[in-house]
């Protein structure tokens, strides 16, 4: 039905045509869903543009054919390219509230999806809207369509385009990371709809993702793509159970998995021939350390007793303002050396209480005891000497390092805020800071834009350990990074933390990445926590519904799930 | 839906009450302005050569309310303020209002004209400098925008009244006709000075509007749009531009109120009857009170048009319209 052949794409740079895509094939049948799986970078969402004949203007296909029923849409007029869209082909993207018009409401827009390939009036498309609304099970189909897009969450604008998307009919569904920017237990509903469409519509579904988990969980067949070259072509039970290529097996290592106990994650490399495989690299020796006295040990280095955050938000324009707890009466506490994993979804107030923590904001009640000492209510300048202590490493690195410091500015900025030394002992520190987040001694001359993700990474966790900090938050630290290099992250920070006696404040969303890194974990849902015990109690044995249902939701290889049968 | 409605009310109802106080603290600027600045306006108006007694002196402040303490002539000016009362010309006794009501249209009527011309050039060079990006089309365009910005407003006059009134004869070179009296010679007077005045708007117009359509056409949903199968044209007509009219809306409101004030090179060159040349008049002679009023007549009109403008977002913002204020 949409036959990919030999298809290769290439970006117009100054230096001539740089290749993005190499004669990438594959067929997708007619009700099946094929999974189109790579990192970022590897090509994947330039192939889905380049098969809808939507790539950017920098981009030109230099080879290959797209079949459409044996027609080459490459060759199409653009009006006769145009009828297909929409209509044969649809597509949902990433990030569902960017992806709709934020001025017309959701209903409008799926009313002109819909007049778009077929003229039966606005009252009967606006009744056919209704019925795709339920059919995409959205909780008040009246109200949704009445909504603009900042009205609804992103599940909800999710649902939306998934009903647009399959409002004419199409036989083939391209879904572009559908569920990247969307909550485990979300997700999984987007996944089963998805999964109901395709058997109920009869479309067929390329799905493209870096999760591994969501294809094991829905897909049928498996494209695995690396560097802008298909790697492997494979049923789903096959590829789990016996990957042909290196890179699909190092891909599979490099995942932190549910339940998979392992001290250190395999990492990608390419060797100097252009080889990749799977190496699983021996934590560095921990250098001599005077270790804790017992007294320390016993003691936790941060104590959180019941601390309260709450804003004021206004339901309505003319409604008074209620209050709306981020963080409601939360107690934890993290013993020195080892790492306190928090996890929630959207909105459950980790960052709040992260960021209370740090003390970026005032909590209204409660106690933030650090190393004994009571912080919550301390001016700005008394915090001072603490904020030696405490140190924090964003989410993004692209947004969280000054484009035109270079790296040693950036690594030395904490040092000279606090006069911490001379010049010359400074460069030292940063040299050994550098190469203590395995960052080569050149780069200290050089920009951020020059490193990648990872590295970029690398040189916040470099900034953040400049001045001795005890305590490490880090929030979403590796949620926006690609898994091998999430690999690589984890056991950078787990390096480090034997090396520099840290403690961590783990924030992230990410159930496998927390049980990975932890030792002890805190669960949050609505400003509170709702179970709180060791890692290995939590996981195994969790005993709140909100953490089974959490649990539940991630999607993982290698259990039985939905139905299917473990390869 | 009635939640919006009402959240719109409301939102009205609090822009209003911002502007009042907004005005009240220009008045009071305006006031105290005209109190601290140096210069006695009863030994101006009984002029200083005639070495005027000292008894005509106080008889004459008595007459003009100068001797009472000044925070009561400061609220008695306030309170007649409110009540479109200015007081009266110090040259020849006429209510200063009377000055303001005749004026102030004449100005509005000219900056409304330079804006109105000013987006009808603007609006579709930006646009159709946004559409192709980096080709000849949008580097010729956006450097005659340049030019449009840099050139001043009076040598833009000159070669107007060079062009078409000297050379051309087309359009008379300046005054000012009522147009009760005559609707042609009205607007042929109207032409070039309203012309002066919107080509440099024009340009930043054309620049805001094509940075904005730009921005809007490197959104996702402008993909999402095409992936549906919609057509270029109407992507740009129904979606691009509708978001792409909010910024463009603020900067054409922004040269507006900007132009309360900004006529007076302009009506002075064309010898055109507006508040700015009532006010520079009024300055040289020292008539306070027909200062005062003149000046607090443009910072109403700025402000006024500043309200109207920030409405008209919520009619085109959804989100403004619906989210708390």
């Amino acid at each position: 039905m949409l036959e990919v052949r030999n298809l290769s794409i290439a970006f117009k740079t100054s230096a001539g045509l740089k290749s993005a895509v190499r004669d990438i094939d594959f067929t997708i049948r007619p009700g099946e869903i094929l999974g189109l799986v790579g990192e970022s970078g590897s090509g994947k969402t330039i192939t889905s543009l380049g098969v809808m004949g939507l790539l950017p203007p920098n981009a030109v296909v230099t080879g290959g054919e797209v079949l459409v029923d044996g027609v080459d849409i490459l060759k199409l007029p653009p009006a006769e390219l145009r009828k297909l869209r929409g209509r044969h082909i649809a597509m949902i993207f990433q990030d569902p509230m960017a992806s709709l018009d934020p001025i017309f409401t959701c209903g409008d827009q799926i009313v002109e999806a819909i007049l778009l390939h077929e003229p039966i009036g606005r009252a009967n498309a606006r009744r056919k809207a209704r019925e795709l609304l339920e059919k995409v099970l959205i909780p008040d189909p009246d109200r949704a369509m009445r909504s603009y897009p900042h009205e609804l969450s992103g599940g909800q604008c999710q649902r939306i385009m998934i009903a647009m998307a399959v409002a004419c009919r199409p036989r083939i569904i391209i879904a572009d990371e559908p569920t990247t920017a969307l909550d485990v237990t979300v997700q999984k509903q987007v996944l089963e709809l998805l999964r109901e469409l395709n058997e109920e519509v009869g479309a067929a579904i390329l799905l493209i993702t870096h999760d591994l988990g969501v294809i094991y969980e829905v897909a049928d067949r498996v494209v695995v793509m690396y560097a802008g070259d298909k790697m492997e072509e494979a049923t789903t039970a096959d590829l789990f159970a016996a990957p042909q290529s290196e890179y699909s097996r190092a891909l599979i290592d490099s995942m932190p998995s549910l339940g998979r106990e392992a001290e250190r994650l395999p990492v990608i490399e390419r060797d100097s021939l252009g080889k990749v495989r799977s190496v699983r690299p021996e934590p560095r020796a921990r250098p001599a350390s005077s270790g804790p006295t017992p007294a320390e040990a016993d003691r936790p280095l941060l104590e959180i007793r019941d601390l309260c955050k709450s804003y004021w938000v206004k339901p309505a324009p003319l409604a008074m303002p209620v209050e709306m707890c981020a963080v409601d009466h939360v107690s934890l506490s993290v013993a020195p050396r080892t790492t306190l994993g928090l996890v929630g979804e959207s909105g459950c107030g980790k960052s709040t209480l992260s960021r209370a923590v740090i003390r970026l904001y005032k909590p209204d009640s409660g106690q933030i005891l650090f190393k004994g000492k009571d912080i919550a209510g301390l001016s700005d300048k008394e915090m001072r000497p603490f904020r030696r202590e405490i140190a924090m490493v964003f989410q993004n690195p692209y947004g969280s390092l000054n484009p035109r410091q270079t790296v040693a500015q950036l690594v030395e900025a904490p040092m000279v805020i606090f006069a911490d030394g001379d010049a010359v002992g400074r460069q030292g520190r940063v040299r050994s800071l550098l190469e203590a987040v395995g960052l080569p001694a050149t780069s200290a001359q050089k920009y951020p834009h020059e490193f990648s993700g990872g590295q970029r990474q690398r040189i916040a966790i470099a900034r953040a350990l400049a001045l001795k900090p005890s305590l490490v938050i880090c929030d979403e630290a590796v949620s926006a990074l690609d898994v091998s290099v999430q690999a690589q992250v984890l056991n950078l920070l787990k390096d480090l933390q034997a090396e520099f006696d840290l403690t961590y404040l783990f924030i992230s969303h990410d159930l496998s990445v927390v049980e990975h890194v932890s030792d002890t974990v805190a669960v949050m849902q609505r400003g509170r926590i709702v179970e709180y015990g060791t890692a290995a109690a939590i996981f195994g044995n969790p005993q709140e519904a909100y953490t089974r249902m959490l649990l539940d939701a991630v999607p993982t290889v290698g259990l039985v799930r939905g139905g299917k049968e473990a390869p | 839906m009635n939640t919006s409605i009402a959240g719109a009310l409301l939102l009205a109802a609090r822009k209003l009450l911002t502007a009042f106080i907004q005005l009240l603290v220009v008045a009071t600027l305006i006031f105290s302005v005209m109190y601290i600045m140096p210069g006695d306006p009863v030994l101006l108006l009984l002029g200083t050569d005639s070495n005027p007694s000292p008894e005509a002196i106080a008889s004459m402040r008595s007459q003009l309310g100068l001797d009472q303490p000044v925070l009561s002539q400061y609220f008695v000016w306030l309170w007649n303020a409110l009540h479109l009362d200015f007081g009266k010309s110090l040259t020849n006794g006429y209510p200063v209002a009377n000055y303001v009501m005749q004026n102030l249209p004449r100005t509005l009527e000219l900056a409304f004209a330079a804006i109105i011309i000013a987006a009808l050039i603007g609006v579709p060079l930006g646009i159709a400098a946004a559409l192709k990006r980096g080709s000849m089309r949008d580097t010729v365009l956006t450097s005659i925008a340049t030019i449009g910005i840099s050139v001043p407003v009076y040598i833009m006059g000159t070669l107007l009244v060079l062009f078409f009134s000297l050379k051309l004869g087309w359009l008379p070179a300046s005054g000012y006709t009522d147009i009760s009296r005559n609707v042609l010679e009205h607007f042929r007077k109207l032409a070039l000075p309203a012309l002066a005045l919107g080509f440099g708007l024009a340009a930043s117009i054309a620049r805001m509007t094509r940075s904005s359509v730009l921005e809007i056409l490197g959104r996702d949903f402008v993909r999402a749009l095409r992936a549906k199968g919609m057509s270029e044209r109407r992507i740009i007509w129904q979606h691009v531009l509708r978001n792409a009219a909010i910024p463009i809306v603020t900067i054409i409101g922004l040269q507006l109120g900007n132009l309360m004030g900004g006529t007076v090179l302009v009506e002075a060159m064309f010898n055109w009857p507006g508040l700015s040349t009532l006010l520079v008049g009024a300055v040289s002679a020292r008539n306070y009170p027909l200062v005062q009023g003149a000046m607090l007549a443009i910072a109403a009109a700025f402000i006024l048009i500043n309200l109207v403008v920030e409405l008209l977002y919520s009619l085109l913002d959804p989100r403004i319209r619906r989210k708390r204020s």
